[in-house]
């Protein structure tokens, strides 16, 4: 990619001569200004001439068409020292410094997408206008495991207040890395005048003019201490509650905001982002970060598993099983592809809970002022719910989410080729059971795939699209085509029971559940997986999958990997206890007795260490994703760590787990050999 | 029984070169036409933007940025209102003149109030000619002579047609185009119509804000040495006739209840018009015969005139016309800023700046009442609109 110049020119307008400072790297608006090197030997240039120029009354800075800028460009983060990361932070402090010295007025005239840098170098000029096109602005820094150091921890407090500087830089960041819309910016105080995108570079400059001349004058009302203790209590408790400090960005970042909001020295305060930044940007959880975004941001947008075949265009779609899983895949089906659809399933009951669901989902967009009544109207009417498959006639792609047994699905699947067309995608939405075995006493076995959701179907973006040998091109893009279609990331994965993410999951959370033979307790073991940084802790996790669900993939992986997944009694005993989870949450979170009374502590252990507990089941799961790389179930380690960070919820600063485990040199130390290799985009 | 229809305000953007140096070179169509409208309406803030009755926009070439019904286009694109309808319409050279007499007669007839009228023509996005697919029996059928497609060949035609109008006079003529330009530019003439607009360039952004075409330093002796490209010994150069340019603006229009409503000033009063048709191959005789028209129609001489604001596609289609009504070749009353020689001519554009120097110069000369709007227009046409101080 290009890099961006800044590019100077003047107009002489009735109060003086004032320039425009152009942000371009010269590409369209898909492949954004940001700032390396380069950028800022060209700012430097602009700079001196800037500051030479005896005549000049203003500046507006501006940017591309579309595009302002959006901050630092991340490939240059990767492998980078102490010592680069202090010296990239003091370049742009230096050059950015000098932009807020310039002897004239200057504005940001925010044009279009800014974050990051960009952000920051808006933050340095005397004032700033914002486009209502301006549709992302955002610091993800902290998201990354860094933090805005060409001064945005200082100027943001002393500009928005600390409030919104800690809402904008570390909530909004941790928040899976949250955007304000244009309204919301403004509202918070990052611009000055809000206006209009038809004619905003006009409408900017004339307020330029206007503040040069006197007519016009900008009040500003900040203080930054307002709520400063609530704002950061509220920064910390978001921090904890994302991370559980298993990152130091979002605190070293709540620290720079104080010392700025309690009127810190500037100069100072930039200092200590060079502080900062010097030891963030080269530890592991910010490195992991970067190759975490490019997979998630870059890789699996991309597609690049999907094969070179025309995807079936789907005109109608049929969900069979209106449960609880499929009316979740109807209302997303309807929601996304807009194309008449059959919900089917053997109870009427079942049916109208169904389409109270699917009518519900539509209805609350409604409320939300996000979908038409008319729109809404429209939807609710193509859906057909039935429980004769004649209605499925027709469809282009069937999706099966019915209860986990291979003979109603393969009895499903049998019905259904006798009323859809020869080449109508089937899918199932099996999580353990064999796709290829689904498929084997079809006509057509070739247009079978596996697409596994996750629950909440409305909130996990993944999909695991699961291919057999037999499954076609045709099929397989299809299958692709419609992921994206409903706003999912497809990860691509071998017919092997519990696909990618259950599979690694369960061994992981099972190593961690092993600890309480050692006498370990639940909230001991949760919290020692917490603190790796992960959302939450197994008990916590089986509690949301349902425990006799956890129980029934365990045991198919036992049954599948018997030498690897064991199933302890205790284990069985939640599975089998018939309760919702495994703390009772009307009384606290106790554990519920009979859970606790299932625990069998075997003889002559000792409780193990935090450290312990968390090596197992590490230790657990590269050994579960090493067999699946080795066996073909995935095609490497990436598709793993996608997996992991869409479905599980992993974070960017362990990079799904595999980065984690190749930085920790535990990769290294159980099978000599990393998982990321320089290939994949490791450093 | 008719009401009257006002001449409130106009705004353009500067012209520019229709090159792929000059200043419109990578801003859209419809954005020039947007900034207008918007400048427009900041100019006169006591007008509500929803209670715009329709706008009517020309464009020649109504493909691509000029394509989408304009009107429309541009009611949503400048942020009206999703309530303010729009339209497109095209008579080539005439086309902005038609737009205003087409809102000007909505509001005459009591059917509209507030209707904003105008042009664009972005001859780089939009060469001439080069979107057109003219029907072949145009040719085959002799309905007219090729040259008839071919503008520079209507205006030699029309040197044929009048052998007393020489190179030299047309020459002449430019020269005071160009003169009369420099100096309304110099007394700032335009500044009441001629909003400063940013636009992309591959330096980033910068702003223009006086049009590009004029060349103020011509002399007869560099005129008088350009090569005639239509024709061997031909007599039109690029000299003596308008230019390629990229423009937009246009006006707003009010009924007499709008102006006392909102408390408008209005500058003219649109009083009649007239378009005729004459033979495509010297098109630019047009003029003529439509301000005969209209002076029959309102029982008027070229006397009772005060000031004619003609566009000049060639100077053999102005000397024409002077000529006609025995006026002089530096006749004060006609285009007495210059025209579209030295400022350009973005062709559906153009009769919008018309109307906005007609109402500069009533501003400007207190003791003028009634002024004229004339052009030529492509395939043999004539128009004219009679203008009186409001």
């Amino acid at each position: 990619m290009r890099h961006t110049e800044f590019k100077l020119t003047t107009t002489e307008r009735p109060v003086g001569r004032i320039a425009i400072l152009t942000m371009d790297n010269g590409e369209d608006h898909t492949k954004p200004n940001t700032f390396g090197e380069e950028a800022f030997a060209s700012l430097t240039a602009a700079l001196d001439e800037l500051e030479a120029a005896e005549d000049l009354k203003g500046l507006l800075l501006t940017g591309k068409r579309f595009i302002f800028a959006v901050g630092a460009d991340l490939t240059a983060f990767e492998g980078m020292d102490a010592e680069l990361a202090r010296e990239g932070g003091r370049r742009g402090h230096e050059a950015f410094a000098r932009l807020q010295a310039l002897s004239f007025p200057t504005l940001a005239a925010i044009n279009g997408a800014c974050m990051g840098g960009g952000l920051e170098i808006a933050l340095h000029c005397d004032y700033r206008t914002l486009s209502t096109g301006a549709q992302v602005l955002a610091f993800p820094e902290v998201f990354l495991s860094i933090l805005p150091a060409w001064g945005g921890t200082q100027l943001a407090p002393r500009i928005v207040g600390a409030r919104n500087a800690v809402e904008t830089i570390v909530v909004n960041a941790l928040n899976n890395n949250q955007t304000m819309r244009p309204a919301e910016a403004f509202e918070r105080g990052f611009a000055d005048r809000f206006i209009d995108s038809a004619t905003f570079l006009d409408d900017s400059l004339a307020f330029l003019e206007r503040l040069i001349s006197g007519e016009e004058t900008v009040e500003r009302d900040v203080d930054p201490t307002e709520g400063l203790e609530e704002a950061l209590d509220n920064g910390r408790n978001m921090a904890d509650g994302k991370t559980s400090g298993a990152t130091r960005a979002p605190y070293l970042a709540l620290e720079l905001i104080e010392f700025a909001a309690r009127g810190g020295d500037l100069a100072e305060g930039r200092q200590r982002e060079q502080d900062a930044l010097a030891e963030l940007l080269p530890s592991r959880q910010a490195q992991a970060s970067v190759y975490a975004f490019d997979l998630v941001q870059n890789r699996v947008r991309k597609q690049p598993w999907k094969p070179d075949a025309a995807p079936r265009r789907i005109q109608k779609a049929a969900v069979i099983g209106a449960g609880l899983m499929g009316a979740q895949l109807g209302a997303l089906h309807l929601q996304r592809l807009e194309v008449p659809l059959v919900m089917k399933d053997i109870d009427d009951t079942v049916l109208d809970t169904c389409r109270q669901h699917i009518e519900g989902e539509l209805d609350k967009r409604v409320a939300k002022g996000r979908m038409s009544e008319g729109k809404a109207r429209f939807l609710k009417g193509l859906v057909t719910y039935t429980t004769s498959y004649d209605e499925v006639e027709g469809a282009d792609w069937v999706i099966e989410a019915v209860l986990e047994r291979m003979d109603l699905k393969k009895g499903i699947f049998a019905e259904l080729e006798k009323v859809v067309e020869p080449d109508a995608i089937l899918a199932s939405n099996t999580s353990s059971l064999s796709i290829a075995e689904m498929a084997a006493d079809l006509a057509h076995p070739e247009r079978v795939v596996g697409f596994h959701f996750f629950n909440p179907v409305k909130v996990l973006p993944l999909v695991e699209v699961i291919r057999t040998d037999a499954a076609s091109d045709e099929a397989l893009a299809t299958a692709f085509e419609t992921a994206k279609k409903l706003r999912k990331s497809a990860v691509p994965c071998g017919d092997e029971p519990a696909f990618i993410l259950n599979r690694l999951l369960l061994r992981f959370n099972a190593a961690a559940v092993a600890s309480l033979r050692h006498g370990n307790d639940f909230q001991e073991i949760d919290t020692a997986i917490r603190k790796l940084g992960l959302p939450m802790g197994p008990f916590v996790v089986f509690g949301l999958v349902g425990l006799e669900v956890a129980l029934h993939t365990a045991e198919t992986l036992q049954a599948a990997f018997p030498d690897r997944f064991e199933v302890d009694d205790s284990f069985r005993a939640m599975g089998e206890s018939g309760l919702p989870g495994v703390y009772d949450w009307s009384k606290g979170g106790e554990v519920y007795p009979e859970i606790r009374e299932a625990v069998v502590v075997d003889d002559d252990v000792t409780p193990r260490t935090e450290e312990q507990i968390q090596r197992a089941a590490l230790e657990a799961v590269a050994d579960e994703a090493r067999h699946m790389i080795d066996d073909g179930v995935v095609a490497d380690a990436r598709d793993i760590d996608t997996a992991l960070m869409l479905g599980a919820g992993f974070p960017f600063f362990l990079g799904g787990i595999c980065r984690h485990l190749d930085q920790i040199g535990l990769s290294e130390e159980l099978f000599g050999r990393p998982f990321v290799t320089a290939e994949d985009g490791a450093a | 029984m008719t009401a009257e229809a006002f001449y409130v305000d106009g705004v353009r953007v500067p012209i520019g070169r229709a090159r792929d140096d000059g200043y419109y070179a990578h801003t859209r169509a419809d954005d020039l036409a947007v900034r207008a409208v918007r400048a427009l309406l900041e100019r006169n803030p006591d007008v509500p933007r929803e209670r715009i009755d329709d706008v009517v926009w020309a464009a020649t070439a109504q493909v691509g940025d000029q394509g989408l019904t304009l009107g429309r286009s541009l009611a949503i694109l400048a942020g009206l209102g999703q309530g303010v309808p729009g339209y497109a319409v095209d008579r080539m050279c005439a086309g902005a003149l038609t737009a205003i007499v087409n809102a000007g007669n909505a509001i005459r007839v009591g059917a509209q109030d507030l209707v904003l009228a105008g042009g664009v023509e972005h001859m780089g996005h939009h060469p001439m000619g080069a979107e057109l697919d003219p029907n072949p029996r145009f040719l085959a059928d002799r309905l007219v002579d090729p040259s008839a497609l071919v503008m520079g060949n209507t205006a030699e035609n029309l040197h044929d047609r009048f052998p007393d109008i020489t190179r030299e006079r047309c020459d002449g003529f430019a020269l005071l185009s160009q003169e009369r330009t420099a100096k309304a530019l110099a007394d700032g003439v335009f500044d009441q119509h001629v909003v400063p607009t940013t636009v992309w360039s591959p330096d980033g952004w910068r702003v223009v804000d006086v049009d590009e075409h004029p060349r103020p330093g011509t002399t007869l002796e560099s005129l008088s040495g350009l090569h005639s490209p239509f024709r061997p010994g031909g007599r039109v150069t690029a000299g003596n006739a308008a230019g390629l340019n990229d423009g937009a603006g246009g006006v707003l229009l009010a009924s007499a209840a709008a102006v006392e409503e909102h408390g408008l000033t209005p500058k003219m009063r649109m009083v009649d018009y007239a378009f005729v048709g004459v033979e495509p191959e010297t098109m630019g005789y047009g003029p003529i015969p439509a301000t005969e028209r209209l002076l029959a129609r309102t029982g008027l001489t070229i006397d009772d005139l005060d000031v004619i604001e003609m566009n000049e596609a060639f100077a053999v289609q102005c000397v024409a016309f002077l000529d006609h009504f025995d006026l002089p070749l530096d006749s004060d009353k006609v285009n007495p800023y210059g025209g579209a020689i030295a400022m350009g001519h973005p062709l559906a554009f153009s009769g919008a700046r018309l109307a906005m120097q007609l109402a500069a110069y009533l501003d400007r000369h207190s003791d003028a009442q009634r002024g004229l709007t004339t052009m030529c227009v492509g395939l043999g046409m004539g128009a004219a609109v009679l203008w009186e101080r409001a």
